[in-house]
């Protein structure tokens, strides 16, 4: 497998205690090639001066941006980097992916939830962790089996996935229909999807590639 | 022609998050009417933002609007409805608090209706309930004092609910039924999504002429001349969009829009919202584009009345002496290819001469 030619750009918490640094130390050690964007020095996270990130330099020639949802709950400062940081991606030509799983405070699922729909058309790849899965049903008002293709056809996404660890199923909602894999090896939520993002630009076009890309044999 | 614009949101490029400090950012850009998208419920933190931003509003040229659910179900069964109307009812309670012009929905899938008429019918009676809402949540007179802080309320028109069209073949909103639904309900207006019209038309709007069709289209059948549109690029297939995208990397090109608007959109009063994914950048994309075309027109226009004035003065016909401007101009052109031609040819002639001048030169 060529992944040593996937980049991966990242932005989150300087110690990598969040759900984008935890994907992109996944892609590492399956050997992507992996930047972490994160404010340097003792400037605290959420008060950290985001003029300071070249975003620029940062995303040149990257596959993707991984983000995760939980990070405008930082603060003012952090929410403005990962707005930069979509924005950037776009002009550069690198995907957006976004993680969404249930913030440490609960209650403020759908204020995160809330601000990845106002970017929703900067996504390309949506991940949903399980812990929030059933949550974000609830607020959307939709069954969480249907919540994929519903997320999928309301915001045009286009590829919304999931991953199960307990059941090794990765469910995968794109424009061409939805694919239902199992994983042969037991793996967290990070790995698989730190395995689909740097199989994915290697496993081909279509159903068939993404298919492969699912199955996140990385050896 | 009153033509405005700007993001659906706050600028990507804004640093603070509140939709006063959007507004700030995009009269410095040239811009002048935003989106707002609607929250699950109104806040009272969010009451207070969304009264700033319809005082400033209020006090400057800036048009407000606001969209509804991104996604809705009128069509669905009576819960679902329910669901969707429950969802919209927030929207008209923020836009009449934010002063918003235009308040857009969707009506979501076909469901168990088929296109045609009749679910034409059940749409228009959805939205006229709407459209009543709308004017029962703007303003009651005898709630006045209540209202002293919403002059809007009371000094001008309540909100138009803007029924948008949809990018794909499963829900409801083609250009027909949208214009058919806002032709029969007072209060609404067509809100043309480009995007979602080049998609479901498997790429219709190429040219100018396809602008024109589209407004001529609007203008027979819904009879107004206010038009709220949609711009973003879009990636589509099988007549369904499947991805926004910037407008430079999509099919659908802005520059033929702009032409039309600069040559024949005098008629029209017109908002161009941007929802790309480049919100603020591509609205000024577009604004720099509509600017190019009408400087092109009015250039073509002064040219003309030169002419004219030529033609008076010396006695000449004008379209005679637009024929001689004609052959002037072919002449001076081929005139240049020559000279280039000659250009050319020059290195090839050096370098074969080189030898004998440089001996000469010695």
């Amino acid at each position: 497998m060529g992944t040593c030619v996937v980049r991966i750009v990242g932005f989150g918490r300087p110690d990598r205690s969040d759900r984008a640094s935890a994907v992109l130390s996944a892609a590492a050690e399956i050997g992507a090639s992996t930047v972490h964007v994160s404010p340097e020095g003792s400037t605290g996270f959420a008060t950290m001066d985001q003029g300071t990130l070249d975003w620029r330099a940062a995303l040149d020639s990257a596959h993707w941006l991984v983000n995760s949802s939980s990070t405008v709950l930082e603060g003012d400062a952090p929410r403005g980097a990962w707005g930069a940081s979509m924005a950037f991606a776009e002009l550069e030509g690198s995907r957006s992916v976004m993680v969404v799983g249930m913030p440490e405070s609960p209650e403020l699922l759908a204020e995160a939830w809330g601000s990845v729909i106002e970017r929703i058309r900067q996504i390309h790849l949506l991940f949903f962790e399980s812990d929030a899965l059933g949550a974000i049903a609830e607020l959307e008002g939709i069954e969480p089996e249907s919540l994929l293709s519903s997320v999928r056809d309301r915001g045009l996404v286009p590829i919304v996935c999931n991953y199960e660890p307990g059941t090794r199923k990765a469910c995968v909602e794109h424009a061409l229909g939805s694919i239902e894999v199992r994983t042969s090896a037991t793996m967290d939520s990070e790995s698989w999807l730190a395995a689909f993002l740097c199989e994915l630009p290697l496993s081909g076009p279509g159903k068939l590639g993404l298919e492969k890309a699912a199955k996140a044999e990385t050896d | 022609m009153p033509l405005k614009l700007g993001p659906a949101g706050v600028p990507l490029s804004c640093k603070g998050r509140t939709i006063v400090e959007g507004m700030d950012d995009i009269t410095v850009l040239g811009l002048d009417a935003m989106e707002v998208q609607t929250v699950r419920t109104i806040q009272p933190q969010h009451f207070d933002q969304y009264w700033q931003a319809g005082i400033l509003s209020w006090n400057s040229d800036f048009e407000m609007n606001m969209h509804g659910p991104y996604y809705a179900e009128l069509l669905g069964s009576r819960r679902e409805r329910n669901r969707t109307l429950s969802k919209m009812e927030t929207s008209l309670q923020a836009g009449k608090i934010i002063n918003a012009r235009h308040l857009t929905f969707h009506v979501g899938p076909y469901g168990e209706y088929r296109p045609g008429s009749e679910t034409n019918e059940q749409v228009a009676n959805v939205l006229a309930g709407v459209v009543d809402r709308v004017r029962e949540v703007w303003g009651n007179a005898e709630e006045e004092e209540d209202y002293a802080a919403f002059p809007w309320v009371h000094e001008t028109e309540p909100s138009l609910v803007g029924v948008e069209t949809s990018g794909q073949q499963e829900l409801w909103g083609t250009v027909e039924e949208v214009l058919e639904v806002c032709n029969h309900v007072e209060g609404t207006v067509p809100v043309l999504n480009m995007g979602h019209i080049h998609a479901r038309g498997h790429g219709r709007l190429r040219t100018s002429e396809d602008y024109a069709e589209l407004f001529d289209q609007a203008r027979e059948t819904f009879g107004g001349s206010t038009f709220y549109c949609h711009f973003a690029g879009v990636e589509h297939r099988m007549g369904n969009a499947l991805h926004y995208t910037q407008i430079k990397k999509s099919d659908l090109k802005f520059e033929p829009f702009a032409e039309f608007l600069a040559e024949e959109g005098d008629w029209m009063d017109i908002t161009i919202i941007s929802d790309s994914p480049l919100l603020e950048h591509d609205a000024m994309y577009m604004l720099q584009h509509y600017d190019k075309a009408r400087q092109r027109l009015l250039e073509i226009r002064a040219r003309d009345e030169r002419r004219a004035k030529l033609a008076a003065q010396t006695g000449i016909d004008p379209d005679e002496l637009k024929r001689k401007e004609e052959d002037a101009a072919a002449a001076r052109k081929a005139q240049l290819a020559e000279d280039a031609g000659k250009t050319t040819k020059k290195p090839a002639k050096k370098t074969a001469t080189k030898g004998s001048s440089s001996k000469g030169g010695r």
